[in-house]
């Protein structure tokens, strides 16, 4: 695993920590509810790093896929959002979807193309 | 309509706005090359945040992971769509058969 990944998925895993605050602050004063979007902000630069490398669609299709997983978990196990089967499908669905999508998009301008997937 | 109903009417509004402002805010970062053209580039985080805050609205009245979802699989179909209609991006069918798929998800998510 390149470091460009790691840092791929730190972006990940800073983003479900802002999602998760956001949530868990939905009723806190405007202080502390100023966090999450602090944490959002933390999560975009740790991206913006990692597309150096990684290309756009590659990043968005991992991006997208473990963070509605990472969601969906984090909403059944504290938030009390229980994963149905049929949710599950649905959710299954969504994944299947945007990564067959960003395989069939060009991101990218064709020089950039030439980046590797490391 | 009953109270239950308006709330969850009210949520579907502020998800729509948090969509809207996601395409808009990744479309922006698109055209600031990288970050290169920063005012282009400053405006698009604005969105992204905005986007954030507006979900922040949101998930009062609906389940968090049906709201990110929605949030993540319309934000790059529409991405997708904005990308082919302003910047010229070809969407091959595999493209397209994603789109479909990300869209049945969406519904289904909503119907069950």
């Amino acid at each position: 695993m390149s470091f460009h990944w790691l840092i791929l998925l730190a972006a990940i895993a800073v983003e479900l920590l802002a999602t998760s605050a956001l949530k868990a602050f939905v009723a806190a004063p405007v202080l502390v509810a100023v966090l999450p979007l602090v944490l959002i902000g933390l999560s975009f630069a740790l991206l913006s790093v990692a597309l150096r490398v990684i290309p756009m669609a590659v990043a968005y299709a991992v991006w997208e896929g473990l963070g509605i997983v990472g969601i969906a978990l984090i909403g059944h196990a504290f938030f009390a959002e229980h994963l149905t089967v049929s949710r599950i499908l649905a959710l299954a669905l969504i994944i299947g979807g945007i990564v067959l999508l960003e395989r069939g998009v060009g991101h990218d301008a064709p020089e950039k193309d030439e980046r590797r997937l490391v | 309509m009953t109270f239950a109903a308006s709330a969850q009417a009210f949520a579907m509004a502020w998800l729509a706005l948090a969509v809207t402002l996601e395409v808009i805010g990744t479309s922006l970062l698109k055209l600031s090359d990288g970050l290169k053209r920063r005012l282009v580039g400053a405006l698009g985080v604005l969105c992204v945040v905005g986007a954030f805050a507006a979900l922040a609205q949101a998930i009062r009245g609906m389940d968090l992971s049906v709201a990110y979802a929605v949030w993540g699989g319309v934000g790059l179909v529409l991405t997708a769509v904005v990308g082919s209609l302003a910047f010229g991006q070809r969407i091959r069918p595999a493209g397209w058969l994603g789109i479909a798929l990300v869209i049945a998800g969406v519904v289904a998510l909503k119907l069950f």
